[in-house]
């Protein structure tokens, strides 16, 4: 690529030389023209090049061992014919919450060869079609990036791909949208005033808020396979309450940390929840810094 | 408006916010919706309010229904007012949340007098709580766009 470069450049110069012994509007105007597509070419060389360089794989919960930095990762690729089954690595694609202990870099090219499988995840699409946010420039139309922030969910057209590779295990996701918000949350609560008002300062945190109206509700969504980094549970509610909500939860194998929150500071409501498998009880209402402090006490950053 | 009128409307508002946290109908929460407030959501207090009255009437009619028979469900009363209370809570009624919490002991008892009786309270403490909200809200209203009244409780 480098090598055409110099190659167009040199004979563009010439062709330079050429017409600057003729006059004319015509002329000048056709060497800026010349210019502008040279300048562009060489542009989109340097920034594959330097792009090239970087790999990220994502890692995901608070149980994972937080690696080194992570860097965006830009591809390119052929559009259309990507989908070809499983190349290269061993690839299951896994949308469940799976945590294991990874720490690796994938080489460019190893990476490179599991983005038919990837992109699989996207039920066929092109990514850069469907997911236009991720695409670094669009105008390309080429390369796209998978990028995730640490400790955030695949939001819901997003996925997860559990890869081996060499013995290595890693996951890397692909999140819809690019880098989104540091946490997401389920509010499980039947006050209408009560959502309102979480809804409206987890939208001020710029956090992610998922609404779930009974404890019914809020076990179907994780049976569905949604993830969160949070619960925030109410205790009485219809259909389901707060502490059966609980307990169904940990028995389907739900480690996202519950905090139950409730009108009522008494031990016995407070025993009830921590017997159900409830991390923490807050009394309601929070006001905006005592959930900051919640948020940040698991690893939930507010962004603004 | 002259901007005379306006600041005099404005005094108005700031002065029945005060009076509402002197006399402890409202408290601290009412301030943390205040602060949910921002130029998205210019009305935000007014229509969490407004909300919060419109679901009360109806755990008000439910409880008055509840009462009417005998004998009296002490659980059922007990879960619409723990709604009802829940909702208080929420905007920063204080005194109606209180009254809402002596219900719910006297429910526990099974005091049908205490509930009785309490259960007026609440109606009274709730009836008066709507006027002043509207009056202070009517205020910010006539004086323009909507802005929280500037004297702190």
């Amino acid at each position: 690529m480098k090598e055409d470069g110099k190659s167009f450049l040199r004979s563009e110069l010439l062709v330079v030389s050429l017409l600057s012994s003729f006059r004319g509007e015509v002329v000048s105007s056709f060497v800026w023209v010349v210019l502008v597509l040279v300048g562009w070419f060489w542009g989109r060389a340097v920034l594959e090049r330097v792009w090239g360089k970087m790999a990220s794989v994502w890692r995901k919960g608070s149980d994972w061992k937080i690696g080194a930095e992570h860097l965006m990762t830009f591809f390119s690729h052929s559009r259309g014919g990507l989908l070809s089954g499983t190349v290269g690595p061993t690839i299951q694609a896994d949308l469940t919450d799976i945590r294991r202990e990874a720490s690796c870099f994938l080489p460019i090219q190893e990476f490179m060869s599991i983005l038919p499988s990837v992109d699989k995840l996207f039920y066929g699409i092109p990514l850069p079609e469907k997911n236009p946010d991720l695409m670094a420039t669009t105008s390309l139309n080429r390369g796209f990036w998978l990028s995730r922030l640490l400790s955030t969910v695949p939001q819901e057209d997003s996925g997860e791909v559990v890869m081996d590779s060499g013995g290595r295990d890693f996951v890397l996701s692909a999140g819809g949208g690019g880098p989104s918000s540091a946490g997401k949350i389920l509010l499980v609560e039947d006050t209408e005033i009560n959502r309102i008002l979480l809804r409206k300062l987890f939208q001020d945190l710029n956090l992610l808020l998922e609404e779930a109206e009974n404890g019914q509700i809020a076990v179907d969504y994780f049976k569905q396979g949604k993830n969160y980094d949070l619960v925030l549970m109410d205790k009485e509610m219809p259909v389901m309450d707060g502490h059966e909500a609980t307990r169904q939860l940990r028995l389907l194998g739900v480690k996202t940390p519950i905090v139950a929150l409730t009108g009522n500071s008494l031990q016995s409501d407070k025993d009830m929840f921590f017997q159900a498998g409830a991390d923490e009880f807050q009394t309601k209402p929070l006001s905006r810094a005592e959930l900051v402090r919640l948020l940040a006490r698991y690893g939930l950053e507010c962004p603004r | 408006m002259a901007s005379a009128e306006i600041t005099q409307l404005r005094r108005q508002a700031a002065y029945i916010k005060k009076s509402l946290f002197e006399q402890g109908y409202l408290d601290g929460q009412f301030l943390q919706l205040e602060e949910l407030q921002d130029d998205t959501n210019p009305n935000f207090v007014e229509e969490v309010v407004t909300l919060f009255f419109k679901d009360s009437a109806k755990f008000i009619a439910n409880i008055e229904a509840a009462v009417e028979k005998t004998p009296l469900d002490f659980k059922k009363l007990d879960a619409y007012m723990h709604k009802f209370k829940g909702s208080s809570s929420s905007i920063g009624a204080l005194r109606v949340k209180n009254e809402c919490t002596l219900f719910r002991e006297y429910c526990q008892q099974g005091n049908g007098e205490g509930c009785l009786k309490t259960f007026q309270q609440i109606k009274k403490e709730h009836a008066t709580l709507r006027k002043k909200l509207e009056t202070y809200f009517q205020l910010l209203r006539q004086a323009g766009p909507y802005e929280t009244a500037t004297s702190s409780h």
